[in-house]
Parts: C-alpha cells; sequence; structure tokens
C-alpha cells in the first residue's frame, strides 16, 4: 500500500513537466486486483458519467480529458474505492480492492460446530447473508426461505416449512446455535422471527443428528443474529405495507476492544386481511408482535471469552368466528397471545492454541394463551393454554490436533416441563446425550467428517445418530461431497401426552406415555368393551429416525459462473401414527400412538448463478421431488387399492402411475432471481420468480391416499420486486411489490394478494 | 362440474334399471341374471341429538324397502344404518341368520361370496367394524374435504341376510344426494349436503347360491 502511494507520488511530481506538452485527451490504463494481488475481472471503472470495466487481467484504460479526476472503482463483495488522479499520468494505475466482510466471513458453524470455511465442509450448505435479506426487503424468516430452492413453504398451525420432503416438525430451528422451542403441530412457526437482525442464516441440507440429537433430520437451519462492529452504531429501519402493515426496527450498540453489545428492537404489527368474506372470522387476524433482542460479550482476558444472548417476544391477536350448537350459532371472540423469551449464558476458554472449551446453558420458555368469548353475553365459551419451559446445558470441547485434524466431544443435559390444557398435570422429561466428531483433511483434496451422538431420554428409547461426509476437490472448478447421517425426531408432546375425547363423536386418544393407566381406568369405568392391543404389550414408543444419502457436484468455472447439482434420498422408519387399541361401549375406538409407516422423498436439486458483470446478477434454481409411503405402494402393488372414478361412479383399481406421494409435496419447484446494481446512480433492484408445482391436497375418493387429479392444488408462480436507494449519504430508501400478479390460492392461505412495501432506512455509524 | 352432471346422469341411469329390476323381481324366474340395484339417501339418523340413543333405519335387500321399526324383531330386514354404524340381522342385533365380512376388490367382478369367515354382530364389536379405517370408511379429519367420511373404494360387504341368502353390498355416499366429494360445493362445510343419507349398490342371490 505504501509503495503504491509513493509511486503515485513520484508519477505526480516527476512528470509534471510533460503534462504542460499534453494534448486534450490522454490515455489511462490501471489494474485492479484484490488484496491477494489475484486480478479481478469486470471491475467498473467510473469517471463522471463515463466508464469501463477491467479484462479477464483485471486492466482497463480510459481516454480522458486533462484536468484533476475522481476514479471509483467498483465490484459485487468488495469495498468500493475512489482516487484522484490528476491526468495526464504515464505510468499505470494500481487499485487493490478488498473483500466486504461478507466474502470474507463466508465462515459458517452450523455443519461442524466448528468454524470452518464454506468450502472446506463436505455436506450441503446454504448461507444467505445480510445483503441478500435486504435487497429482498424480507420482514420475516418465511419470506427469507421462500425465496431459497428446496424449500417450500407451509401453512398449518403457522408458517412451516418443508425441506427435501420433510416437514416442518423434522426440520431444526437455531437462533445462534440453540434450538427455538413452541412447535404447535409440529410447526415452529417463521413469523416468530424478524430478519433484521439477521447477520446470516445457514441452512444444511441433510441429517445432523449426529451434532443436534433431535429434529435435525431433513436438515438444521441457524439463524445467526449481528454483532457490533468497532465503535457506536444506530440503524433504524421502518416500513409499510400493504394490508395495514407496519414494522419498526432499532439496531443499536457499540464495541470495544474489550466490550461488545447488541440490542435489537423491533415491532410488527398488521390488520390481517380477508379471502373468505362470507364468514366473520379473517384469514389472517390483526396482530401486534414486540422482538426485544440484547447481545452482551467481553473478552476477559485473551483466553476468556464471555456472552450473554437473550430474547424476548410477545405478540397478540384477536379474531372473531361463528359456531353452531344445538342448532344455535353464536359469535365468539378470539383473543390469543404468544410469548417466548430465552437467554444464553456462553463461556469459550482458550487453553492454547490447541484446546478450545465452550460452556453454555441455554433456557427458554414458549406459553401460548386463547380465549373465547361469546359475542352475545361476554361469557366464557373456552379457553386454552400451552406453557413449555426448556434448559440445556452443555460441554463443548474442540481440539485442534494438527492442521489435518479437529476433534470435538460434547455432553449435554436438558431439563423440560409442560403443561397444557389438553395434558394432563405437569410433566417433566430429562435428557442426556453425548457427541463426537472427527474431522480430517489428509491432505487439500480431502475433507472426512466422522460423528456420532448418543442421546438417552427419560420418555421413548435411546439412539445413536452416525454421520459421515466426505469432500474430493478434484481440481480448482469440481468438487465432490457425500455424505451419509442418521437422523432422529422425537416423539412430540401430544404423542406422549395427549388425553382428548372428541366430544361430539366420543373417540379418545391417548398418548403413550398414559396409555397404561388410562386404559386401566377406562376398564374399571366399565367403558372398554374390547381390548384389540394389550396395553402390557405395547413397546415404548420410539422417535421417527431416518437414514439419508446426499451427493453433490459443485462446479465454479470461474469467479462468475457457479453451478451445484445435490441427489438426496432420505428414508424414515417408524413414523408415528395412530392406531385404535380398544373399543368403547360406544363403539368408538381408544387411539393411541404408534411406530409403523416408511417413508422415502428423494429427489434433485440444481442451483446455478452468474454474475455477468459488477452490475448483474442472475441466479436459478430447481428441485425435483419424489416422496412415497412404502406402505401404500405396496398395497397399490398388492391391487388392494381402489377409488371411484367421478365421471363413471365405478369402482377402478389404483395403479402405481395414478400415486401422486405424500401431501403438501410438490414434485416441481423452482426460482429465478435476477440482481441489478448500477453504480452511478447508487440504487439496485432485485427480481425474483419462485414457483411452486402442483401438490396433493387430501384424499376425497376414500382410499386415504393421492391418487386423483382432484386432489391436487394447482401450482403458482410469485413475482417479487424490491428496490434499493441509497440517499443522502445516512439514508437508505426501499419499496417494492410482492406477489406481483396478486395471486391468492384455496390451498396457500399465506398468499394474500399483491403487497406493496415502502421504507426508510437511517443508518448511524 | 362435468363430472358432477355426468355422475347425476348416471345415477338416472342406474335408478331406471332399479325400477326395472324392481318389476322383473315379480317373475321370480331364476333364469333372469341378477341386477345391480342401488338405495338412494336412506336416512341413518340424520337429525341424532347428542347423547339420545341412536335410531337405526331397517332395510331389506331383497325387497329393496326401508322396514317400519315394528318389524325389528323379524328376520325380514338385513341391514340397519344409524350414523357410521351398520347392524346386521344377526348375533346381539337381530334374530335373523345375517353375518357379514368386508372383502377388497372391484364390485361387479366379485362372482362369488367367500363360502366361510362370516361373523355376527357381538359384545366384543360388530360384524362390520366401527371407526375410520376398520370397516367401510375413512374419516378425512383435518385434510380436504375436512371432515368427511368417505366410503373406502372397493371395499364391500359380503353379507348374509336376515333369510340367509348371500349378498354384496358396496357403500357409495354418506352424504344426502351422493355429492361428488370433489366438488367446491363438498368441501366447503357450509354447503355441503347432509351427513348420514347412504347411497349403496348391492346385489342379492335370492336362491341360496354363494354365486352372483
Amino acid at each position: 500500500m505504501m509503495t503504491d502511494m509513493y509511486r503515485v507520488g513520484f508519477i505526480l511530481i516527476f512528470q509534471l513537466p510533460l503534462m504542460l506538452w499534453a494534448q486534450d485527451w490522454h490515455t489511462l490504463e490501471g489494474r485492479v486486483v484484490d488484496s491477494n494481488g489475484e486480478p479481478l475481472h469486470y471491475v467498473n471503472v467510473m469517471v463522471d458519467s463515463m466508464g469501463t470495466s477491467s479484462n479477464t487481467n483485471g486492466n482497463f484504460s480510459l481516454t480522458l480529458k486533462q484536468g484533476v479526476h475522481q476514479i471509483k472503482f467498483s465490484l459485487i463483495g468488495y469495498q468500493i474505492e475512489t482516487k484522484t488522479i490528476n491526468i495526464p499520468t504515464k505510468a499505470p494505475l494500481l487499485i487493490v480492492l478488498q473483500q466486504t466482510a461478507q466474502q470474507l466471513e463466508d465462515v459458517v458453524v452450523t455443519a461442524t460446530r466448528t468454524n470452518r470455511k464454506l468450502d472446506d465442509v463436505p455436506v450441503p450448505v446454504t448461507v444467505i447473508n445480510d445483503e441478500q435479506i435486504q435487497r429482498m426487503g424480507a420482514l420475516r424468516l418465511n419470506e427469507v426461505l421462500q425465496e431459497q430452492t428446496g424449500l417450500q413453504m407451509t401453512s398449518d398451525h403457522g408458517t412451516g416449512l418443508m425441506m427435501q420432503g420433510l416437514p416442518s416438525e423434522f426440520i431444526l430451528i437455531l437462533l445462534d446455535g440453540e434450538p427455538i422451542i413452541g412447535r404447535t403441530a409440529g410447526t415452529l412457526d417463521l413469523e416468530r422471527l424478524s430478519v433484521d437482525n439477521i447477520k446470516q442464516i445457514e441452512i444444511i441440507r441433510g441429517p445432523s443428528s449426529s451434532l443436534y440429537g433431535s429434529e435435525a433430520l431433513a436438515g438444521v437451519i441457524n439463524i445467526i443474529t449481528k454483532e457490533s462492529d468497532e465503535g457506536f452504531h444506530l440503524g433504524v429501519r421502518s416500513r409499510v405495507r400493504s394490508f395495514g402493515t407496519s414494522d419498526v426496527g432499532i439496531n443499536t450498540g457499540f464495541k470495544t476492544e474489550k466490550f461488545s453489545t447488541h440490542l435489537f428492537l423491533n415491532r410488527l404489527s398488521s390488520k390481517g386481511y380477508d379471502l373468505n368474506e362470507s364468514t366473520i372470522s379473517q384469514t389472517v387476524p390483526p396482530f401486534e408482535a414486540y422482538t426485544i433482542n440484547p447481545k452482551f460479550s467481553w473478552d476477559i482476558t485473551d483466553a476468556i471469552k464471555v456472552s450473554l444472548n437473550s430474547r424476548f417476544y410477545t405478540e397478540q391477536q384477536e379474531n372473531q368466528f361463528e359456531i353452531n350448537q344445538n342448532a344455535e350459532s353464536f359469535n365468539i371472540s378470539e383473543k390469543g397471545k404468544r410469548e417466548d423469551w430465552s437467554i444464553m449464558p456462553n463461556a469459550e476458554i482458550l487453553f492454547n492454541d490447541r484446546h478450545r472449551l465452550n460452556i453454555r446453558s441455554y433456557t427458554t420458555q414458549y406459553k401460548t394463551e386463547m380465549v373465547l368469548n361469546r359475542q352475545n353475553d361476554g361469557s366464557l365459551h373456552d379457553a386454552d393454554f400451552f406453557n413449555q419451559l426448556f434448559n440445556r446445558s452443555e460441554l463443548q470441547h474442540d481440539w485442534y490436533i494438527s492442521d489435518q485434524h479437529i476433534l470435538t466431544l460434547g455432553l449435554g443435559r436438558t431439563y423440560e416441563k409442560v403443561e397444557a390444557t389438553r395434558f394432563d398435570g405437569l410433566n417433566i422429561f430429562h435428557a442426556n446425550y453425548g457427541f463426537a466428531q472427527h474431522q480430517w483433511s489428509p491432505d487439500e483434496r480431502f475433507n472426512i467428517i466422522l460423528g456420532g451422538r448418543f442421546d438417552t431420554h427419560s420418555a421413548y428409547a435411546s439412539r445413536f445418530s452416525p454421520k459421515i461426509a466426505l469432500a474430493y476437490s478434484a481440481n480448482k472448478w469440481l468438487k465432490a461431497k457425500a455424505s451419509f447421517g442418521g437422523g432422529y425426531k422425537a416423539p412430540d408432546f401430544r404423542q406422549l401426552l395427549l388425553n382428548f375425547t372428541n366430544p361430539v363423536i366420543g373417540y379418545t386418544v391417548i398418548g403413550s406415555n398414559l396409555i397404561r393407566e388410562r386404559i386401566e381406568q377406562l376398564q374399571n369405568e366399565g367403558r372398554i368393551s374390547a381390548i384389540l392391543i394389550a396395553p402390557s404389550t405395547m413397546e415404548q414408543i420410539q422417535a421417527e429416525h431416518s437414514i439419508a444419502f446426499n451427493l453433490s457436484l459443485e462446479t465454479s468455472f470461474n469467479d462468475r459462473f457457479m453451478s451445484s447439482i445435490n441427489l438426496f434420498r432420505n428414508e424414515i422408519n417408524n413414523m408415528i401414527d395412530t392406531a385404535p387399541i380398544a373399543i368403547k361401549t360406544n363403539n368408538q375406538n381408544v387411539f393411541s400412538y404408534f411406530n409403523f409407516d416408511e417413508v422415502v422423498t428423494q429427489g434433485i436439486e440444481f442451483n446455478s448463478s452468474y454474475r455477468h458483470s459488477a452490475s448483474w446478477e442472475i441466479s436459478g434454481g430447481y428441485q425435483y421431488l419424489d416422496s412415497r409411503n412404502l406402505e401404500d405402494v405396496e398395497a397399490i402393488k398388492n391391487e388392494q387399492v381402489f377409488r371411484r372414478n367421478t365421471t363413471t361412479n365405478q369402482t377402478e383399481l389404483v395403479r402405481l402411475t395414478d400415486y401422486g406421494g405424500l401431501p403438501n409435496r410438490s414434485k416441481h419447484s423452482g426460482n429465478f432471481k435476477v440482481f441489478y446494481k448500477n453504480m452511478m446512480y447508487d440504487f439496485d433492484v432485485a427480481l425474483r420468480w419462485i414457483y411452486r408445482g402442483r401438490w396433493g391436497t387430501g384424499d376425497n375418493n376414500g382410499n386415504g391416499l393421492i391418487d386423483a387429479s382432484s386432489e391436487f392444488a394447482d401450482g403458482y408462480s410469485l413475482i417479487n420486486i424490491a428496490l434499493n436507494k441509497q440517499l443522502y449519504g445516512q439514508f437508505r430508501m426501499e419499496g417494492g411489490v410482492n406477489n406481483l400478479t396478486g395471486i391468492t390460492h384455496p390451498f396457500d392461505p399465506s398468499l394474500a394478494g399483491r403487497i406493496w412495501f415502502i421504507g426508510l432506512n437511517w443508518q448511524l455509524n | 362440474m362435468i363430472n358432477f352432471k355426468k355422475q347425476f346422469l348416471s345415477i338416472v341411469g342406474i335408478s331406471c334399471l332399479v325400477v326395472m329390476s324392481c318389476e322383473n323381481e315379480a317373475d321370480q324366474s331364476p333364469e333372469v341374471p341378477l341386477e345391480v340395484q342401488i338405495a338412494n339417501d336412506i336416512p341413518a339418523d340424520p337429525n341424532a341429538e347428542r347423547g339420545a340413543p341412536p335410531s337405526f333405519t331397517f332395510y331389506d335387500l331383497e325387497s329393496g324397502t326401508v322396514l317400519t321399526k315394528s318389524d325389528s324383531n323379524s328376520v325380514q330386514w338385513d341391514l340397519a344404518f344409524s350414523g357410521t354404524t351398520i347392524l346386521i340381522n344377526g348375533g346381539t342385533s337381530g334374530p335373523g341368520l345375517g353375518s357379514a365380512q368386508l372383502v377388497e376388490g372391484i364390485f361387479d367382478n366379485l362372482a362369488s361370496a367367500p363360502a366361510d369367515g362370516y361373523s355376527v354382530d357381538g359384545q366384543n364389536g360388530f360384524a362390520i367394524p366401527t371407526g375410520s379405517g376398520n370397516g367401510w370408511y375413512n374419516y378425512t379429519g383435518g385434510s380436504v374435504p375436512i371432515n368427511a367420511i368417505l366410503p373406502i373404494p372397493g371395499r364391500v360387504l359380503m353379507l348374509t341376510t336376515g333369510d340367509g341368502n348371500y349378498a354384496k353390498v358396496e357403500i357409495l355416499s354418506y352424504y344426502e344426494g351422493n355429492p361428488d366429494p370433489s366438488s367446491q360445493a363438498f368441501i366447503d362445510q357450509s354447503s355441503r349436503s347432509a351427513a348420514r343419507y347412504y347411497t349403496f349398490k348391492f346385489m342379492v342371490q335370492p336362491n341360496g347360491s354363494i354365486n352372483f
């Protein structure tokens, strides 16, 4: 750097006399390189209204008028560099562009629980950084994930998602490495999570139970929140949207040499919307949500670092609906409240270069409350609550044995407490676990991971989850990755604890934890007419578990064109479903939960991106998905499945070619994105097209599986456009439209039609 | 909509056959091939009140008619309907020779009834089991069309009647007017036609043989 400055100085002084004789127009030549001295292609070189870009060798040339000029050098992923040059100058100009933080930080933690370069990780990982999130104008996590290849959003007791054909209950969602609790019917509502304080989202595909235990069966999504940079910063971002939606977020904090703090505050409210005018209830009711996210960290010494992260969230919503009971109809007011909080103290001790010890504790609570009142007299119609407390303490030791070997060992214990209207009493569970992982890089071409985790639990059988992964770099542009792993998902609360009798039909469902005592109780009350399965012969319920393979090829022909293909197959055994265990004297069944179904999901995911120049970038993705219940396939092969043909009203055999797989899965889905950045006027536009092909909704011809065209919902396309414009200094403006064509869909209530948005961002650094 | 129309026409068509077969029955001639008959909208306690004892509709397959309650102690009735429960005239349910079993197959292709394997209604359950997936129907629960009782296609009730004749029955619908469950009118619960109305097709062999 210094030598460059001297050189420029030298040129300016010693070539001054030449300039006196020079003509009006002169050629300026130069070269742009990165901090490693590698030439940079397609760097935008702008002088006043003229511009050019660097060639493959990083060289450029411009013809300029005599005099002083400001030259601006820019390239996506690099910090903008401005030079003042006095023309003419004979010596070529050398410009060094520094990579922006994101580019340097393409380090992922989720795949191995150690910081590794994305390139070195042998499992399929997607990283979404804050810049990409900002470009989209997204408010909540579901909006970001919806635009990723292979992820499909679902609406079932909240907005969930499908990954590799597996639903929310099989996807672990972490916030700064700790699991977020609070699922309803398996769905963790992604709308609880604001994206305004996210530094990076890491998506790991394929099972990671070998590191994370339960739920990490289809994959893991880790949300890593922002930390403060040096000094003080304050940012305020406010946005308004259609449907009376408004969002205000504040990110602030400071960092000194030893101490760092970050505070995030967010308020989101909406008037909601109604897609069905014939009912008094709204499809999405009005709501108001607050998030507070304080973080502190303190480097006590060079070797000891402590931190405390916390989160507080509260949300309220109101709705109304009509019910019919005994030929009378009532209007009911519904008031719902949802809260969660968590604290995560964390200590990191570096004994020396080789040993790192991480001690952490995580306590979190999730609560919901719902009150239903009759509108005519205000009397209580029904009330419901759910209260879950979760604590986990964990010790992790990373041993950097040599450049080639990293060994990670961990031990942990969890405590969980659940109380709810539908469950009897207060329920307490304990679990212990240990995990080990060895990362081995025999040479520059190979990266190997071997790992496993053992989990014991007080309410279901113990599990061992293995993982093997291998990456091989054939050459500079081709890399292959293969991984094999086991995943599992613990039985959920309702599968263990439910004690429910349908008031209208009269059947009973009992969780596996209670089945013996409840059957005994029903027998003593004389309400059982027949036992179908003796509770004493029932085995302890097992976790749903899977084995999965992922095989991928990644190519990057140069910095501009990248492409990857991933083949996956998940085989899930012991899927939990209900089956009758006894018949009651009212001729209705008593159901309990059993392990029986076997399910396979498999497919191909394809991603590609191309950076045409500093201004243009396009990318696309596609997923083909095949999903099947093996029992259904077997029954079809044995000619045991029939359907009623709606045209002929005749019963006919269902053939394997009619079989539509598991519900809610789209066989085809994809996206196409164009990003344009204008260097001259400092604005950017992100245009995204998201496609979801048709998917099975449910059986309507009585055979319990999807086989007829009327059992599919139509596919749809979404077009989202966002625009960002830097205003004077600290202000940035954004605006755009989501769902441009205004699509609504009877099977996807989250599609509300066209949504306009506009926002203003003020950033003080 | 087109499907619905076609279905309606086919129901009308089959109903005509039923009328013809009723006329033919007067001959009592054994040479006449057996006809598939259809019973439309047989009520199965549609106005049931919660907590009240179930009220059954008694049906005679041989005559294709609904009987009065006073016939419930006779051997004349063959099937009795209340909600999703179907009784046969045998065991604890009636004085007749009725028994039943479920077989899988296409109604028209089942050329004979099984010789054995029948059971009667008893303390430990009915010959035609109740509960979703156990007997003649699936309950859709939360999947579209929600909260619907749909007959399992290909599940045929093989019966002996109160008089001891063999018969086969396939339930077609649990809703008034045999609506198309994939139609929007059915999917929307507020416009769905009333439940607890059976439409079923059946065939009786009056000569005591197991062959249809």
